[in-house]
């Protein structure tokens, strides 16, 4: 009622206001914000963003209900010091956080804003959430492995089920450990075509399954609960495959969105290939992405749809210039942004980088 | 007590216009309910923000969402049949009009039209340049050149 009683003050201004030139039309910038923001938040991202260019007062209703995504941040982890760096590449600010925690460990993969930390030394691994620094521990896997994933924040009603990929002969073992379990469950699957390449991609969860790329561009799922790993499907990478560059100039990455799986294919410094699975089949996604930024690193992807300045481009983990200057292919203008020409795609997303989802409110964190 | 069925109230715009309504259709307004609820409507309760013409347009809402409100939850058809009269009822208002009720059913606290006039104001400015937003809606470009060209810029995919 307080609410109220305030609004109907400031409504009575303005209908009198309005009745007293009765020959004129009310003017709908004059409504009480409370009330502009009812109206903007019944509006989709596009008009929302144009109703903002309309007049300031309605650009102010806008932007307080405006919801379009937040962009990950890129976190750097230097080599000989705690002190790792965030960068945000929407609002092109950079944050410091020390962390102690992490010494001596190497990130190893990234969802929902925790990270998979690895201690070089003793093997030991634990999942670890640096805005509200809480760490869990993972019992030790006594194998080594070539990819590792987590399906979901342990804070999650949802069992986070950690996973590790390992090939062996012509098979692949894999292990998995339920948050909370003693130890790892390892299983071998023979797969074909076998799994021996250079070419290899992140992993992503979704749906309850884990998908990864190898080879020549299979695309393989697996299902933890079923205990199933099956060969998925395989794009026409011709291009790709036969591009005259060099095995390390070629790279695969897997990301999400919206449980959607997308496949991006670089080699050299052409323009990527992104694939959309759609119904266990790649599509060519090159014309439309209707807005997609794909945020890649070495061990995981981010995706968000419709970012200002940001639409439609690929973003490489690359610490940026000065914090500002990010290395981005952009599908709009069909080119690379500060990428040298001769640099390998690993030099684009370097080991001691990934992308993370950034808290939902900064200052939760002191970090603004 | 009489029932709310019988029980009879008289509200009165703020140009003289009485209109005699049943308690149901009367709490359909929440800041009269709270004036009911509070013992204070002896005789005709005034409503000091809100015109006759408007004031009757509510009244006409108001007792069509008692008359026909769903049964229940699940009651997919009846909530379908008053949306569909919803919006027959905000077709016949210009803008202005739509302005007035926007605050008069926040000043009496009525969610389900705010929601309805709010909503048919936003299904105006979908798909509409800024311009013709500003002369649809009255509203003057307050902003310089550079200050709109820069919102601009900064979302161009929106306005392709």
């Amino acid at each position: 009622m307080k609410l109220l009683s305030s609004d109907v003050e400031e409504n009575g201004e303005v209908k009198r206001k309005s009745q007293s030139k009765k020959t004129e039309n009310p003017t709908f910038s004059e409504l009480p914000l409370s009330l502009l923001e009812v109206i903007m938040s019944n509006l989709v991202l596009k008009d929302n963003i144009r109703a903002s260019a309309v007049c300031k007062s309605w650009r102010e209703a806008a932007l307080s209900v405006r919801v379009s995504d937040k962009a990950p941040w890129l976190m750097h982890f230097p080599k000989h010091s705690n002190l790792c760096q965030l960068y945000d590449p929407l609002k092109r600010k950079t944050f410091e956080l020390e962390l102690p925690e992490l010494a001596d460990s190497k990130v190893c993969y990234s969802r929902d804003g925790w990270l998979l930390m690895r201690i070089t030394a003793s093997n030991e691994m634990f999942l670890f959430n640096p805005f509200i620094r809480e760490r869990i521990n993972l019992p030790i896997l006594e194998h080594s492995y070539l990819k590792i994933a987590f399906s979901c924040t342990p804070k999650s009603g949802d069992t986070c089920l950690v996973l590790a990929l390992k090939p062996i002969g012509r098979g692949v073992a894999i292990s998995t450990c339920k948050l909370g379990a003693s130890e790892w469950i390892t299983e071998n699957f023979p797969c074909w075509p076998p799994f021996e390449s250079h070419f290899h991609s992140n992993l992503v969860y979704s749906n309850g399954c884990f998908y990864g790329l190898y080879g020549e561009g299979n695309l393989f799922c697996i299902n933890p609960s079923q205990r199933i790993w099956y060969l998925l499907t395989q794009p026409s990478l011709t291009k790709w495959l036969f591009s005259n560059k060099t095995e390390l100039s070629k790279k695969m990455f897997l990301a999400e969105h919206k449980g959607v799986i997308f496949g991006l294919f670089m080699f050299g410094d052409e323009k990527p290939l992104v694939y959309k699975l759609e119904s266990s089949k790649w599509e060519e996604t090159n014309t439309k992405h209707d807005g997609l930024t794909i945020f890649v690193s070495m061990f995981s992807t981010e995706t968000r749809i419709d970012l200002p300045w940001i639409r439609n481009n690929v973003h490489f983990s690359k610490v940026p210039f000065d914090g500002k200057r990010f290395v981005y292919y952009s599908f709009d203008e069909q080119r690379y942004y500060r990428r040298n020409e001769r640099s390998d795609l690993d030099e684009l997303c370097p080991s001691r980088t990934i992308w993370i989802e950034a808290p939902k409110k900064n200052d939760d964190f002191g970090l603004m | 007590m009489a029932s709310s069925s019988t029980n009879k109230f008289v509200l009165k715009s703020n140009d003289d216009v009485s209109f005699e309504v049943t308690e149901a259709v009367a709490r359909e307004f929440q800041v009269i309910a709270h004036i009911i609820d509070d013992d204070c409507a002896k005789k005709a309760i005034p409503l000091s923000n809100v015109t006759g013409e408007i004031l009757s347009k509510m009244i006409e809402y108001g007792k069509k969402h008692i008359e026909e409100a769903p049964v229940d939850e699940e009651d997919e058809e009846g909530k379908k049949k008053l949306q569909i009269w919803d919006e027959e009822f905000m077709k016949q208002f210009n803008m202005e009009i739509v302005f007035q009720l926007i605050l008069a059913s926040n000043y009496l606290n009525n969610k389900g039209l705010l929601d309805l006039t709010c909503c048919t104001v936003a299904d105006h400015i979908k798909d509409m340049t800024p311009d013709e937003v500003r002369t649809l809606f009255n509203v003057k470009n307050d902003y310089t050149t550079e200050e709109e060209e820069e919102i601009r810029k900064e979302n161009s995919w929106a306005f392709e």
